[in-house]
């Protein structure tokens, strides 16, 4: 037989597989079996403890009823599948054959892997280990016609394997303190962790930590250790925090410069070369915390302050603050469009997120934050868990100790630095999801920690209702109607606004420790009892009707500190969430279905009468085709409004007292 | 300077009794004076440095390393605002935390007679931000409160030879020797000092 030339054969080739790829069916197929609607929850990340399990829907994909060959596969990019659309099963018992019958999706759910079945990122560097999953059902071992692929497009995997990121990553690391110059004397120190074998690694990105007043540039070994054992480049510096923290902004933007610029003597050179400048995270604790926000301002503005030489305002990818302060308000302490992330302790003894003093509410930060956004609040944890050597702070029940909220503390760092530096698909569950159903699996399973999530105006979400705009609260921000039979509803800025947790009528943002009086960030609160069922509908605008596009409708919510209404039932509270579209088609989802429910406050005292501390908010993000399941018949293309309403499963009236904002409809960048 | 021994041992016990300690101590009630001057050796820099402790970012080429004994809870290291720590018209530029210990090295920049100026906490706020016009106020307050300078017998106590440095690391190096002797508990602090520019 002749040789077909290279050029010739490719092309065929890709005929071929063009031809096939328009009849694949790109589904989400890989997830967690749910006991109620919507049934299944599609998801990216599985813990290595945790079983893996594949579901449809064949009111959704009808064609899918009949014998199919289930594959869990390799990862591969869409090119990769138009290149090779082999199905190569990595599971020891090959492809699983399975009958798919008309019907539910629960009855269309299959267990693909036991925990442990499937390899997990394990002894990488990774967060995750990237598989697709797919049905074969012309069973021909091949992607072709009628088959579903999750993990092609988007072009990313179908899921991940997680092992435990709150262990050590495969790179043994090495540490070494050494003083720069160039930066304000009397803070020249610095402590960097590095892989040991950096010699024969290429650029690695840089990250940096601005500890906090009393605090030392030595205290963070746990927390650059583990980074660096996953290919991060991580130094601690003296910072200037006793000054203030305009100061302590000046020693993080210096030292930052300092450190790629004298890199061939630090250490001996070890470092030479193999610094990434345009990678970049800062992390700061308290008034470092702070600082790094300031900095951050500092080389935005115009003109700015500060000039860096050996980076860039692009450079900095990812901004932490720990337990910040706020002492110079929106317009200095302002991570503005940065990446940003946030992690707390509510038992903090210092910077307490109390009412009464904007500086002790580290909060404040997060709200201005304009880009992708992210929190960790832990319950039981005071301000200096998160070192190794201040003083124990902590107050408040329940205490979880510094080893058990370091160990979280790894975990969700390495995914949130994972995420924003390297782009992991995997990491990003562990930004969102219900700590009660994916956390990093050493992480202490009675803590409680609540997650925040949210995604910048560029990633083209539409936003129903944030209450920045139109402070009429039966409109809302999108120019839509709202109507509500809620109880003492008030729109207004998420700022407690007298010096007391005690539930005053007249405070009603009781618990808001979140906004100077001159911070923008708004919300609502509201009672849903007494009954009889409360209810809230937002109208969607023509134009923005069409969901069809989007992946998830997203809020955030918690519970208001020790008001009647939450002291009755201190517990997690849920709810219904429902869509209608414009033929009035209705379907509906229970929130804590997918773990959890919006927290009630930490039960801390002190500031005025009872227990309860600053209101938690949770953010929920519902799949949008989980509205689908079963044959809901819900049109995404035509949706009329977005409704919650307060009833328990049984008929009980679900009354408490809520927070609420940020309801959108996002992608899924 | 003073015996080792009668300092290590209370010092240590203040650890201990932090150790068990959980809560934040409130900010203590200012103005307030310090307990004493223990230590006050004037300096003068060949090369001067501009200090980030004063919102007019003065330059400072002369001053005086001082060691203040203070009720702890004044120097608590906290992260919202802290009480201020004024010598005259000054603020004193703090070298360590001064807690448990209750000992707080620092630099007190300018010509000023320690016997003739008052040293106190004042209003908790940012060094950073304090500028002329809040150490008038504060010093009026002060005097209000009928804190006055130290005795000019316990200032001649404590007064130590001129130390003439080339810079601000070499003052550090000087303060880091003290911080060990006075605030035993901050051994890695005063180790870090004593290495500056090492």
């Amino acid at each position: 037989m002749n040789r077909l030339k290279p050029s010739v054969f490719l092309a065929a080739a890709l005929a071929l597989s063009s031809s096939q790829a328009v009849a694949q069916v790109d589904v989400e197929l890989a997830g967690n079996a749910l006991p109620q609607f919507p049934f299944f929850e599609f998801v990216r990340a599985f813990n290595a403890d945790a079983a893996v399990q594949v579901a449809i829907d064949p009111t959704r994909f009808p064609s899918v009823v009949g014998t199919c060959d289930i594959y869990v596969v390799n990862d591969k990019t869409a090119a990769g599948w138009a290149g090779d659309p082999s199905l190569v099963d990595v599971r020891p018992t090959g492809a699983q054959t399975e009958t798919f019958v008309a019907g539910l999706i629960q009855d269309n759910t299959f267990t693909v892997a036991a925990a442990g079945v499937l390899g997990s990122s394990a002894g990488t560097t990774s967060v995750g280990r990237p598989y697709d999953a797919a049905l074969d059902c012309d069973r021909n071992g091949v992607l072709s016609a009628g088959d579903f692929i999750d993990g092609r497009s988007p072009d990313r995997p179908g899921l991940n394997v997680v092992h435990d990121i709150t262990t050590p990553g495969p790179l043994a690391t090495s540490a070494v303190n050494y003083n720069v110059t160039g930066v304000t004397p009397g803070f020249e120190s610095e402590r960097t962790h590095y892989p040991t074998n950096i010699a024969s690694m290429g650029q690695l990105p840089l990250v940096i930590i601005s500890h906090g007043n009393g605090h030392l540039y030595t205290w963070y070994d746990y927390l650059q250790s583990h980074l660096a054992s996953y290919g991060y480049i991580v130094m601690s510096h003296e910072n200037n925090t006793g000054a203030g923290v305009f100061a302590a902004s000046t020693t993080t933007l210096q030292h930052t410069d300092a450190m790629i610029g004298q890199q061939g003597t630090i250490a001996g050179g070890v470092l030479n070369g193999h610094i990434d400048n345009t990678r970049i995270a800062w992390i700061g604790h308290s008034r470092g915390g702070e600082g790094v926000t300031i900095a951050y301002d500092r080389i935005t503005d115009v003109p700015p302050s500060y000039v860096p030489t050996f980076y860039s305002v692009a450079s900095i990818q990812l901004i932490s603050s720990i337990a910040p302060t706020d002492f110079l308000g929106p317009v200095q302490s302002n991570p503005k469009g940065a990446n940003y992330h946030f992690i707390y302790g509510a038992a903090d003894g210092d910077v307490t997120g109390g009412p009464g003093n904007d500086i002790a509410d580290g909060f404040n930060i997060y709200e201005r934050s304009e880009g992708f956004r992210s929190s960790h609040y832990l319950q039981g944890v005071g301000h200096n868990e998160f070192n190794c050597c201040g003083f124990n702070d902590a107050t408040g029940p329940a205490l979880i100790g510094r080893p058990a909220a370091q160990t979280i503390a790894r975990g969700y760092y390495l995914a949130v630095i994972k995420r924003h530096i390297e782009g992991s698909d995997a990491a990003k569950d562990f930004l969102w999801r219900q700590y009660e159903r994916l956390r990093p699996i050493s992480a202490l399973a009675t803590a409680v920690v609540d997650l925040e999530y949210r995604e910048p105006p560029v990633t083209g979400k539409f936003v129903i209702d944030d209450y920045q705009t139109q402070p009429d609260p039966a409109v809302s921000s999108s120019g839509g109607t709202v109507t509500t039979n809620a109880l003492n509803m008030v729109e207004g800025v998420l700022n407690d606004n007298n010096t007391s947790f005690t539930w005053l009528a007249s405070d009603p943002m009781n618990g808001m420790s979140r906004a100077r009086a001159n911070d923008l960030t708004r919300g609502i609160v509201f009672d849903t009892g007494p009954g009889p069922a409360r209810k809230m509908t937002w109208s969607v605008i023509p134009g923005q009707q069409d969901f069809s596009g989007k992946t998830y409708l997203s809020f955030r919510a918690c519970q208001g500190t020790r008001h009647p209404l939450t002291t009755a039932q201190l517990a997690d509270t849920s709810w219904y969430v429902a869509l209608r579209d414009t033929s009035a088609r209705t379907s509906l989802i229970r929130l804590d279905v997918f773990g959890g429910g919006i927290e009630e406050p930490y039960q801390r005292t002190g500031s005025g009468v009872g227990a309860g501390w600053q209101n938690e908010f949770e953010t929920i993000r519902i799949r949008l085709t989980d509205f689908l399941n079963n044959g809901s018949q819900l049109d995404l293309t035509s949706i009329a409004s977005v409704r919650m309403f307060w009833r328990a499963p049984n008929g009980d009236l679900i009354e408490e007292r809520l927070g609420l904002d940020d309801l959108e409809v996002t992608n899924d960048p | 300077m003073r015996n080792y021994r009668s300092i290590v041992l209370p010092a240590l016990a203040c650890l201990a009794a932090a150790a068990a300690m959980a809560e934040v101590p409130p900010v203590p009630a200012t103005p307030a004076g310090v307990e004493d001057v223990v230590y006050a050796a004037p300096f003068v820099l060949q090369e001067g440095y501009t200090s980030d402790w004063r919102l007019e970012r003065p330059r400072v080429t002369r001053g005086h390393l001082v060691v203040l004994k203070v009720a702890p809870d004044f120097v608590y290291p906290r992260q919202t605002a802290q009480p201020v720590l004024y010598a005259g018209d000054q603020t004193v530029e703090r070298l360590n935390v001064g807690y448990p210990s209750g000992y707080v090295v620092g630099i007190v920049p300018g010509t000023a007679d320690l016997s003739r100026v008052p040293i106190w906490f004042g209003a908790p706020a940012l060094p950073e931000s304090v500028d002329a016009g809040t150490v008038r106020s504060e010093r009026s307050r002060a005097a209000a409160a009928g804190i006055g300078p130290e005795s000019p017998d316990r200032i001649r106590a404590a007064l130590r030879g001129r130390l003439e440095l080339r810079d601000k690391l070499d003052l550090l190096r000087e303060a880091g020797a003290l911080v060990e002797l006075y605030a035993p508990d901050e051994t890695e602090r005063a180790t870090a000092l004593t290495q500056k520019g090492r």
